[in-house]
């Protein structure tokens, strides 16, 4: 891989994860999140932004080159003017006007350093802005597979930090690395030219020691630094748990317990965070150390160079200013290592992040629909990395405009018929065939596709966005009066009464928070007002009290009837509950994956088998006591 | 608090930022170390004073030996040993002082962590409900994170830089008054300009810190309801709104960069600089009039080179401060929060109890309610109005009633979640909220609605950190039903759940509820029945084994499908938080009223 990998961007690395995703059968869970990596992501990663950017990143560094140059002149300056004035060649007037050229160099260097800055960093963030929005895109066309696999803490971290990391590469990481050679190049060469070449030689001795240690140290940081973020992100776990679970910490009297297991994470956090400080602190030290004795040499070495009359007492004097300079360079060093290995380590995760292969292959030209008759055949589905069959065999059709109830216990695969049939999840051919209208699932749009469905899921998902906007999530040009309408159908017409800024309610995280049945039946409405021609409803009418349950009943049956634009949807119904499913064309009792009777109503109450049992179960209460009450 | 606090922006002016009450809230983990503290500051002092002591080595040196030709081996020799001892000394200590700070830094943090997380974790119930999750969690981990920066900069950084500064000056004035008095200038020039830099950065910072919370919101957003994004087809303009966002957040990162291009690094050099040529013009100046030590003039900008570049460092920390110290206001804010009303288990109240709670066991599941009456923060009316009941050892005990009639708040009362009236709530003939927590907890089994699942094994899952036999274990197993459901396990009760394993369903987790409450041997369940759906299956379970618990324990059901409780040996209706009736199934039937309402409701149907 390391050959081909060179060759690679990261993003052909992307195209290739994604089309061996549908071939060879899929990977064990763990090994899906890595997909085949370009070898050095933030080299790639890096490169790229460059080669787009270049123009400004050579600005950058010529005002850098600028910088640099200025930067030599002020010691130089002072050597000179130290040697004029003990000669007596400098009078007080050439003496002041030598001052204020140099004020002006001063000015300019601080023009200079504005420009560096202002033109580095802008094009650092920028690639900031472009490796955040290239992330979303990312999260956009990743399937609920892998939402599962991943801690939403840990897709956080790698939108936030793991960004920032590069961002930083890119900009200080570019900076200590050109700077930093370009100042120590230029400072040596004066140094070796202007000055004197033994005194360089020695005086210099102790640098590349320092550069060792800097080295040395930064390596090790990256390591400590690593880990400190994972002990930050138990932290955080445990946090997030505790506060999730309070209510069950305090029945079981378990606040002491879960304080106590706290400070022991606190203290792991302590104890690395400690070791990083530690390793940073022996950054001071080095170059104090390499500072101070290159001054020794500096002044033994100059001393005999000047009793040998191979310099000025200017010379030395610049030469030690020179020497302050040479710091940078060296820390440049290992702050670049550093920052160029944290910027690796997160671009690592990145580009995982980026390899993860998307199931949800896009690769259908079809956008237009002209039938919505459905029909699915499993031989045998199962999610990828499980070695448990969800599905299957198994088979259904459905007609445009019909009904299909599914029922079935927990783990009968009924929600992942629905996840199928939306196609959240891919079908491979091995696996099965889907059709809408006679042709392949793989052949239309993934978007074409999406529109024609409207799931409402068992456990929907409200964002911070008002009542309104939630509601017309899928159309949002959609009037007031079209969601009030499709909220009255989805009876959440009562529960709107009660809002305090009706429409304009904000609901989500930063807003109100909705009961499980309020989030079913706003995600009811939203799917009502899409117009999506099949509707599917995973166990919507489960949370619901009977009086809403009628209501809600009543709403999908005119569903059936043809709208105004004779159009009727296709209904397909998840549901625990018979009642749900009682009036469908067609109901599907399913058992593990697979269909155990199939008929409507009638005929699964008349065949006296499973569904006959599920009704009697359901029922015998209510009969019962409708016995009982009229007796 | 129904916004994220991160996202509002800093209404603290500069001036409140630092308050007293803030400093002894940030001083109050230090001064427990206080001689830890002072060791360290002496080790910097130390330090500094041989720091200082090179520059002025080698003006002796330069104007003493070389410049005069005064090269005898024996002063050089001497010469160069204190230097080299004075400089590794000072290398030593400067290396020492800053792990002792470090150390000291980091031991602060996790005392104000652990102390936020227990002071929130004691918060009444009423609190946590109206705060969201991921706001607690931000306080506990994010704020006290941002401190982390704020004591490693102040103890580290600052206060080393500070006396640093403070040992050059003093080393500068001691060697040559005048020329001190230029470099000195230095300090007023770049506190102005830090000022400036704050007037004018101010806002922007906020602003990029206000977009970021907001970024960060949306990309949690993203992936919550990434499938409904896709399933809609909605993900293209989420995207397009996140650009925006992001464009939005560029824009103000430019101008806090432009801000501090002009401001700081760039600034503090350009003023050190102009200094440094004011020292050589007056070196010049003298040189002119005869009689300049060079050795000074060295020894000067050897030292300058060092005062800018703590200038600069406590410049940059100086951002980082502010937003800590933004974070410490929202810390202070939750310890200003009082924690719930003091259990019997903290010293005072158990001195007053001593003698009978403290070895004492809930021995009945005898309820007694006297008017009980409750009324949630902020809320109008009474949640429960006047209870009065009665409820037997191993009665089973139905609750029924429209939603908002008080139903949950009454097994929050019963449960001990949210605190009773002490005269109005007793189990086993004693005020409910005297028993300690741990013996609530003993005696009190609770099945929440949606019970909550740790992201670890099912068994950790089901003892919580308690210790039990394996007879014990599978005894719990089988009575709550679960023994199927580890069988079907591959790893069985080793099996992960929660975030990354095993998603169990509403009912499997109930039944996983009622493992755990059967761990002790407590003498009520209280159930809150799942409104969500149950498959027919598990619910059959749950049934069943409450069936079996029946009589061994009092069982108060609150129930939302009326099947589930018909055959309890009473029934209450909730109506408003009032009983309106209370009876067997039969006798409610008999007579006009809710109950018999709700079932025509359910059979007409």
């Amino acid at each position: 891989m390391a050959g081909r990998a060179t060759s690679n961007r990261p993003q052909d690395a992307h195209r290739e994860s994604r089309d061996s995703s549908a071939s060879p059968p899929p990977a064990p869970a763990a090994e899906l999140t890595t997909g085949p990596l370009p070898e050095a992501p933030l080299r790639h990663l890096l490169l790229d932004f460059f080669t787009r950017h270049w123009p400004r990143y050579l600005l950058a560094i010529a005002f850098l080159i600028g910088v640099a140059g200025l930067n030599l002149l002020l010691p130089w300056a002072i050597g000179a003017t130290i040697d004029a004035l003990r000669d007596g060649s400098l009078d007080h007037e050439a003496l002041l006007s030598r001052l204020l050229w140099l004020v002006g160099a001063g000015l300019a260097l601080y023009a200079l350093r504005y420009a560096w800055r202002v033109t580095l960093f802008g094009t650092a963030y920028q690639l900031g802005t472009e490796q955040r929005d290239a992330f979303h895109a990312k999260l956009t066309r990743l399937d609920p597979g892998f939402y599962q696999r991943h801690r939403t803490g840990d897709l956080m971290a790698h939108a936030s930090q793991d960004i920032d990391a590069v961002e930083m590469a890119a900009a200080e990481g570019v900076l200590s690395s050109v700077d930093g050679a370009m100042t120590f190049v230029l400072v040596l060469g004066i140094m070796l030219i202007a000055i004197d070449v033994p005194l360089t030689l020695l005086a210099l001795l102790p640098f590349p020691f320092m550069a060792w240690a800097f080295a040395r140290i930064s390596r090790r940081i990256g390591e400590r630094f690593r880990e400190s973020l994972e002990r930050f992100s138990d932290l955080n776990d445990q946090t997030q748990e505790a506060f999730a679970g309070i209510r069950m910490l305090r029945s079981h009297a378990l606040l002491e317990d879960e304080g106590a297991r706290f400070s022991q994470r606190a203290a792991a956090a302590e104890t690395v965070d400690y070791r990083v400080q530690k390793l940073e602190a022996a950054f001071d030290p080095v170059v104090f150390i390499a500072l101070s004795a290159a001054t020794l040499l500096t002044l033994g070495v100059g001393s005999w160079r000047y009793l040998d009359d191979a310099i000025t007492l200017g010379q030395l004097t610049s030469f030690t200013l020179y020497l302050a300079q040479l710091i940078w360079p060296m820390f440049a060093l290992g702050w670049c290592l550093n920052i160029l290995q944290r910027g690796a380590a997160a671009a690592r995760r990145l580009a995982t992040f980026h390899a993860a292969p998307q199931a949800l292959e896009d690769s259908g030209t079809l956008d237009e629909v002209s039938d919505h008759s459905l029909r699915l055949e499993i031989n045998e589905f199962h999610y990828p990395g499980s070695q448990q069959r969800a599905i299957g065999p198994l088979s259904l059709q459905v007609a445009a405009g019909g009904s299909l109830g599914i029922v079935g216990a927990t783990g009968s695969g009924k929600s992942t018929l629905l996840r199928l049939l939306s196609r959240s999840w891919p079908l491979t051919p091995e696996q099965g065939v889907l059709t809408l209208g006679g042709r392949e699932a793989s052949e239309y749009t993934l978007s074409a596709w999406r529109q024609q469905f409207s799931l409402v899921p068992q456990d929907p998902f409200l964002f911070a966005l008002s009542v309104a906007d939630n509601v017309a999530l899928a159309c949002p040009e959609a009037s007031d009066e079209r969601i009030r309408e499709a909220l009255r159908a989805a009876a959440f017409e009562e529960d709107l009464r009660r809002l305090p800024q009706g429409l304009e309610t904000l609901v989500g995280e930063r807003g109100i928070t909705l009961s499980g049945g309020q989030r079913q039946r706003l995600a009811l409405a939203r799917s009502l007002l899409s117009e999506a021609p099949i509707l599917l409803l995973d166990d919507t009418l489960s949370a619901v009290d009977q009086v809403t349950e009628r209501t809600l009943l009543k709403t999908l049956a005119r569903l059936q009837q043809p709208d105004h634009h004779g159009l009727k949807r296709t209904l397909i119904i998840n549901s625990h509950r018979l009642s749900a499913v009682q009036a469908c064309q067609q109901i599907l009792v399913l058992e593990d994956g697979c269909i155990l009777e199939q008929g409507d109503h009638a005929s699964l109450l008349a065949a006296r088998g499973a569904y006959w049992r599920l009704w009697q179960a359901q029922q015998v209460n209510r009969e019962d006591d409708a016995k009982a009450e009229r007796s | 608090m129904s916004h994220d606090a991160a996202t509002r922006p800093d209404t603290l002016s500069g001036t409140r930022l630092l308050s007293r009450r803030r400093l002894a809230l940030l001083w109050q983990p230090l001064g427990r170390r206080r001689a830890e503290v002072l060791r360290a500051l002496l080790i910097l002092i130390a330090a500094t004073v041989l720091d200082v002591l090179g520059p002025w080595l080698t003006q002796r040196y330069l104007d003493d030996y070389l410049i005069p030709g005064n090269l005898a081996p024996e002063a050089l020799a001497g010469l160069v040993a204190i230097y080299v001892i004075t400089q590794l000394g000072a290398a030593a200590g400067r290396y020492f002082q800053q792990l002792r700070f470090s150390r000291l830094a980091l031991a602060s943090v996790r005392d104000i962590r652990e102390r936020v997380f227990t002071h929130l974790l004691n918060q009444p119930l009423s609190t946590l409900d109206n705060i969201a999750a991921g706001e607690l969690v931000a306080r506990v981990t994010n704020d006290t994170e941002s401190l982390k920066e704020l004591y490693i900069g102040v103890l580290a950084t600052l206060i080393g830089n500070v006396v640093l500064l403070i040992g050059i000056l003093s080393a500068m004035a001691l060697m040559d008054g005048t020329l001190a008095m230029i470099a000195t200038a230095l300090v007023p020039l770049s506190i102005g300009m830090i000022w400036l830099y704050q007037r004018f950065s101010g806002r922007a910072a906020r602003e990029v810190r206000r977009l970021r919370a907001l970024q960060n919101a949306r990309i949690a957003e993203a992936i919550g309801g990434m499938s409904v994004l896709q399933a809609s087809d909605q993900t293209e303009r989420f995207s397009q709104r996140y650009h925006h966002l992001n464009v939005s957040q560029y824009q103000a990162r430019m101008r806090t960069v432009r801000v501090s291009g002009l401001l700081l690094r760039s600034a503090i050099d350009l003023m050190a600089m102009l200094i440094t040529l004011s020292l050589v013009a007056v070196f010049g100046l003298r040189e002119l009039g005869g009689g300049a030590e060079l050795g000074v003039l060295y020894a000067f900008i050897a030292w300058l080179g060092r005062i800018s570049e703590p200038l600069i460092q406590i410049t940059q920390r100086l951002q980082v401060f502010q937003s800590a110290l933004v974070a410490t206001g929202r810390l202070e804010e939750v310890l200003d929060r009082p924690r719930e009303t003091p259990e019997p288990d903290t010293r005072a109240a158990r001195k007053a109890t001593r003698g009978h709670t403290d070895n004492a066991v809930i021995a009945s599941g005898h309820y007694q309610l006297e008017q009980l009456t409750f009324r949630h923060q902020g809320a109008e009316g009474p949640a429960l109005n006047g209870l009065t009941l009665a409820i037997e050892s191993g009665e089973f005990l139905g609750v029924v009633g429209p939603t908002g009639s008080g139903k949950s708040t009454l097994l929050d009362l019963l449960s001990g979640q949210r605190p009773a009236p002490a005269s109005q709530l007793l189990l086993d003939g004693r005020p409910l909220m005297e028993w300690s927590a741990q013996q609530r907890a003993t005696a009190i089994a609770v099945v929440p609605q949606e019970p909550f699942i740790r992201a670890t094994t099912l068994r950790d899952n089901l003892l919580l950190g308690r210790e039990i036999s394996q007879q014990h274990l599978s005894r719990v197993l089988h009575k709550a039903h679960l023994a199927p459901l580890v069988d079907s396990l591959p790893l069985g009760l080793d099996t992960l759940l929660g975030e990354r394993g095993l998603s169990l369903s509403t009912g499997e987790r109930q039944l996983l509820a009622l493992g755990r409450a059967l761990v002790t041997t407590p003498r009520v369940l209280l159930l809150d029945e799942a409104t969500a759906s149950i498959d027919s299956h598990t619910e059959a379970l749950l049934q069943q084994a409450l069936h079996e618990l029946r009589g061994e324990v009092t069982l108060i059901v609150v129930a939302h499908r009326l099947a589930t409780v018909r055959d309890a040996d009473r029934l209450l209706v909730l109506e408003q938080g009032r009983i309106t009736q209370l009876g067997s199934h039969d006798a409610l039937m008999a007579e006009p009223g809710l109950y018999r309402r709700l079932w025509r409701e359910d059979i007409a149907h």
